[in-house]
């Protein structure tokens, strides 16, 4: 998908937070950029070319691309598959991956 | 507030917090500072308070430094009550989420405000109990969120709404000392003077930061009969209603959906059971050994009614395996889907607004004529149900953040939806709450029963709580 389709898909995202008990990461770190809703928003950032936070990457780079939460999405977002995507947008940009390989290194420490 | 002094305050909040419980990133902060409503809005941090001690120490930092605090659980709420302003802190309960105890002797289970609804539930299932008050958010909504907003459920038409299930609160106040305050009791009779519990329940986290929560639970029903029936008018449904309570049964759930989003949700696969028409849900609790009288008694008042295709369910598995509910568990995400299909040409965010109104179940019809008539005229897409045993009706519809005149249609529509409530002897918002999206709503709701007195009271009560003004500011009153 194009940073286009990317766009429109996480639109469609209504915060309901629905998907969020069934995120393993999420189980183990309660912060909202550890979970399904908070992913859709990090990607919309970097589709939209916003800034990369560290967040945004630890975000990005920490879904085990596991797709429980589309089971629980009423719009049938696929998560694991626009983080996919997402990565590699980011990954055209260069620089950004060697950040984000930093970040995950952070993350799990 | 200039970037030194905003240093100042992090590092300080640090030292209380911890630095991994502060949090500043920009994306971090957009994500707390947004609900499910699409309302967002933008603040200094995220605090991650892990115990009261914490809490009142933030509340004392606060206070002395003149900064709004903005108590949050999931952000599921639909009125604004959760979205924080620019130069505030949001203080989340995420790290609150201990289940501390459970007596089932006793009928309590002491939780704190970041343990989610389903998680609670889950546990005093464990136990053969329950906590009854049922949201359709229950996957996500905490527990000090459900308190804040006084949440009800499928399950009202029984057990009522968060005002019926807390027995006792531990808050923070937001003074100068962050004072910790118990109220209530562990005992189900209970007269400490000035109701405080229930004053708070309901206060959109603008009177007090809520730590501790102590609930009472029920026993899990041995056994629920279930009917699904589907009318071609209005009033016969209604007329169900009425013959249910004459003939002194009390649903455990009862639940309607109207023909056209009967139709929506059908369409979209949501449904195993097909049917044209208005559904009524009806669930009894009785014991196995009841459950083909009360069937049959439901049966004959749904037949005299004039309703067709009744499906029945002599016990909950039934239920469950023939999908009896699923047209009302489905019509939130049908009319989702629907508004997703909608944003394929948007310009902005599709946004599904869930309106929360209440109105006697004696004139459930005529609202529900109402409201469709209304939408209709102002060109709104509509999903419509609710609880038939409670009056509690939630028209649905959407709209696309990046066009004005769709957003300003809906905000006219919501007015005129309360306006329909009000008129008829009903309340503009029955579990949402007020938020900073209803306020006039309220007063129009006031003004018509006599009571605008009762909005400088709480004005008052609120500037006895909260003298400077920090906590939540903008919500409610
Ligand atoms: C799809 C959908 C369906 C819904 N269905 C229902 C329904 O059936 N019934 C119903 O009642 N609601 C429903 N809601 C609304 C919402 O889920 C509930 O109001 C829920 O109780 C909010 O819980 P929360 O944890 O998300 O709280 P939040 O949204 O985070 O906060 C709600 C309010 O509580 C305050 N608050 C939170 N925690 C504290 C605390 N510890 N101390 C002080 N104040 C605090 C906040 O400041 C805010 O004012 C629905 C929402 C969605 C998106
Ligand atoms: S795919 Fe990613 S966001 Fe979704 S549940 Fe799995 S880990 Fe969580
Ligand atoms: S369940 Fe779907 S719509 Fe709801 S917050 Fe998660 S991704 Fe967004």
């Amino acid at each position: 998908m194009d940073a286009d389709d990317l766009v429109r898909i996480t639109r469609m995202c209504g915060f309901c937070g629905f998907c969020e008990h069934v995120c393993p990461t999420y189980s183990i770190v309660r912060r909202r950029h550890y979970s399904p809703r908070g992913r859709v928003a990090a990607v919309e950032r970097v589709a939209r070319g916003g800034s990369t936070t560290k967040a945004v990457l630890e975000s990005l780079y920490t879904c085990l691309l596991c797709h429980a939460c589309l089971y629980e999405c009423p719009t049938g977002i696929d998560v694991a598959e626009l983080v996919r995507d997402a990565r590699a947008l980011l990954r055209g940009g260069g620089a950004e991956q060697h950040d984000a390989g930093k970040a995950v290194a952070q993350a799990l420490k | 507030m200039d970037e030194a002094s905003r240093r100042k305050l992090l590092k300080r909040l640090r030292k209380i917090l911890g630095s991994e419980n502060v949090l500043d990133d920009e994306y971090i902060v957009s994500i707390y500072s947004r609900n499910a409503a699409g309302m967002s809005s933008n603040a200094l941090a995220v605090v991650f308070p892990s115990s009261v001690e914490q809490v009142s120490s933030i509340v004392r930092l606060a206070y002395n430094e003149n900064i709004s605090l903005y108590p949050q659980g999931s952000a599921t709420e639909l009125t604004g009550s959760s979205i924080p302003s620019e130069g505030g802190l949001v203080v989340s309960f995420q790290n609150m989420n201990r289940i501390k105890e459970t007596s089932v002797v006793d009928g309590y289970v002491v939780a704190e405000p970041g343990v989610i609804l389903r998680e609670l539930d889950s546990h005093l299932s464990q136990h053969g109990y329950m906590f009854p008050v049922d949201p359709a958010s229950i996957r996500a909504a905490t527990v000090g969120g459900a308190v804040n907003t006084g949440a009800g459920g499928m399950r009202g038409a029984k057990y009522g709404t968060m005002r019926e299930w807390v027995m006792g609160l531990q808050v923070v106040l937001p003074d100068e000392e962050g004072t910790v305050m118990r109220i209530g009791c562990r005992t189900a009779k209970c007269r400490q003077g000035y109701d405080l519990v229930r004053l708070i329940v309901g206060s959109e986290g603008t009177l007090a930061l809520v730590t501790e929560t102590t609930l009472r639970i029920t026993p899990i029903p041995e056994n629920t009969v279930t009917l699904l029936g589907f009318y071609e008018e209005l009033e016969d449904l209604v007329n169900t209603v009425v013959g249910v309570k004459e003939n002194r049964l009390s649903p455990y759930i009862m639940e309607f959906i109207d023909a056209e989003t009967v139709d929506i949700t059908i369409k979209a696969g949501g449904s195993r059971i097909k049917g044209e028409g208005h559904a009524l849900i009806v669930s009894l609790d009785v014991p196995p050994e009841a459950s083909s009288r009360y069937a049959g008694i439901l049966r004959s008042i749904m037949e005299s009614n004039n309703a067709s295709q009744i499906h029945v369910a002599e016990n909950t598995d039934q239920a469950e395996k023939l999908g009896l509910f699923d047209i009302r568990r489905g019509f939130h995400p049908a009319t989702v889907k629907l508004a997703a299909e909608a944003s394929r040409h948007s310009k902005g965010r599709i946004l599904v607004y869930v309106e929360d109104i209440a109105v006697p179940p004696s004139r459930l019809a005529e609202a529900i004529r109402r409201i469709r008539r209304t939408s209709d005229e102002m060109n709104i897409p509509l999903s419509l149900a609710g609880h038939a045993g409670d009056g509690n009706i939630h028209p649905v519809t959407w709209f696309d953040t990046g066009d004005p005149e769709s957003k300003e249609r809906v905000e006219r529509w919501v007015g005129e939806i309360m306006r329909i409530a009000v008129e008829l002897g009903g309340t503009v918002s029955s579990e949402h709450g007020i938020g900073s999206s209803k306020k006039e709503g309220l007063r129009m709701e006031l003004e018509a029963i006599g009571g605008l007195k009762a909005l400088e009271l709480m004005r008052r009560i609120k500037e006895i709580f909260d003298p400077k003004g920090i906590l939540n500011p903008g919500k409610v009153v």
